[in-house]
């Protein structure tokens, strides 16, 4: 027996059972709901996909396979250059502009689900929204800012009769820039160099909070073909067949990993997800509960 | 096909839920980890932090790493250095312990379990953050040279010069710089 056993021996701590640490977990889901859906390159994004695609007072694009957790085998797709993404990108802002938009009331909901995840947010970010993952995980609630203050929740997610400085985090984003360059400096914030995949990553994640005005949405749109390295992706699929976008994984990835793709239907442009995480519903609802 | 560790954190960029399930993989492990160095119930605290701190950093995941348990070890070791203190008092030997000054001879003299056990928790205690650190991960934690690596964000070259001191260091501290000295050391004890 050397040094490093007997080291090894000093402690014989046990590990702790699933039970045991589910405090802690719990601590972990509540910290892990949305917040600082203010930061510029998050929101914008999101936007890119949401709002893509809305064309009516509620956007609901039933999904036709299962939700898929994690890449399968990837169907035969092909790419081609950036020019077509550029014309597919000017194409859907075009459509966005074009087309009458939706305008929720100010207590109303933005509700997404996707798979088991659903969530409600509050259009003007002044009434409490909730978000849930599953039958099993209990719902936490994202409340509301109301004149610069918002409840604090315990990691149970009750009150604790606190109150913490805020400011609205609202779901429906008529208050973003209107124009390519101001959507593109709010995307950008203090980081002029940020990756393409960094972009790209705060699309997909930002998804199911926010909705962008047709004028916002276009925006993006326009501000997405200035990003370089963006493709255009044929005859893939997110629950149904669509035409999607995609950029380079970053250098060093594993030689597993795939690029993600965002796909849109190919005559509306409406937003379906990404490839492998089809966006079973989303739309204004009156309530937090109701669904579409 | 399950799941690997790179491809839920990629995964978890999407549906952020996602996540809690690199929690229930490997939290046994890091709030053991955590209760060795700094006790129980600074570990208990600790826990979720170190796994908020994980999903908030998640976007800069090395997805190349299929495991990601020791990029969690490396935060765990990040917030334990916010606590030395306590693990320095944790790990000082009782006051009824023998003295540092004559370990040596008492170590020849009758080398008792107990006896051994102050002397390698004082030799912990009096290790640098950074060789206590790399010598912990590979004792109690049973990472590889390249893990530990991968955890401290440190060459491997690094790891090895840590821990070769390290050990030197509690082996002096055990009076033997001799590996089977030890082993008769113990077995008398």
């Amino acid at each position: 027996m050397d040094d490093l056993q007997l080291v090894r021996e000093l402690d014989d701590t046990p590990l702790k059972s699933a039970d045991q640490l589910a405090s802690a977990r719990a601590q972990l889901v509540a910290g892990m709901k949305p917040r600082g859906r203010s930061r510029a390159g998050i929101i914008a994004i999101a936007t890119i996909a949401v709002a893509a695609t809305v064309t009516g007072v509620a956007m609901v694009l039933p999904s036709t396979t299962q939700h898929a957790p994690y890449p399968e085998a990837a169907p035969p797709t092909t790419t081609t250059p950036v020019d077509t993404a550029v014309q597919l990108l000017n194409h859907a802002a075009a459509t966005a502009r074009s087309k009458p938009d939706v305008v929720p009331r100010p207590d109303q909901f933005y509700y997404v689900r996707d798979g088991d995840w659903e969530a409600w947010f509050s259009v003007d970010g002044t009434r409490d929204g909730r978000v849930g993952s599953g039958k099993n995980e209990a719902p936490t609630t994202l409340p509301g800012c109301v004149g610069g203050r918002k409840k604090v929740y315990d990691k149970f997610d009750k009150p604790t009769g606190d109150f913490e400085p805020c400011t609205p985090s609202r779901a429906y984003r008529d208050d973003l820039p209107t124009t390519a360059d101001g959507m593109l400096e709010f995307l950008q914030g203090n980081d002029k160099n940020r990756p393409v995949n960094s972009y790209g990553k705060d699309v997909q994640s930002m998804f199911a909070q926010s909705y962008l005005p047709g004028p916002q949405r276009a925006a993006l749109f326009e501000a997405a073909t200035q990003v370089p390295g963006l493709t255009v992706v044929q005859n893939v699929s997110s629950g149904r067949p669509g035409i999607g976008i995609t950029w380079p994984l970053p250098a060093g990835s594993a030689s597993w990993a795939k690029p993600n793709v965002m796909v849109f239907d190919k005559e509306t442009y409406v937003y379906l997800g990404t490839k492998d995480e089809p966006q079973d519903a989303a739309g204004f609802v009156d309530a937090v509960g109701d669904r579409l | 096909m399950t799941a690997t560790d790179a491809e839920l954190i990629e995964a978890s960029l999407r549906v952020p839920e996602k996540f809690a399930v690199i929690f229930d993989r490997h939290a046994p492990h890091i709030q053991r980890y955590l209760a060795r160095r700094l006790g129980q119930q600074v570990a208990d605290d600790l826990l979720a932090e170190t796994f908020l701190a994980a999903f908030t950093k998640r976007d800069r995941y090395d997805s190349s790493r299929q495991d990601a348990r020791p990029w969690l070890y490396g935060i765990a070791t990040n917030l334990v250095g916010q606590h030395r203190r306590e693990e320095v008092r944790r790990h000082r030997p009782p006051s009824a312990g023998p003295p540092v000054d004559d370990h040596a001879d008492r170590v020849a003299a009758d080398v008792t379990a107990q006896a051994m056990r102050s002397i390698l928790t004082g030799a912990l205690a009096a290790l640098s953050a950074e060789d206590r650190d790399v010598l912990l991960l590979v004792a109690w934690e049973q990472l590889s040279y390249l893990e530990v690596a991968e955890a401290l964000t440190i060459p491997v070259g690094t790891v090895r010069s840590r821990l070769n001191r390290a050990r030197r260091k509690v082996r002096e501290a055990l009076g033997t710089n001799n590996h089977s000295e030890v082993e008769e050391l113990l077995n008398n004890g």
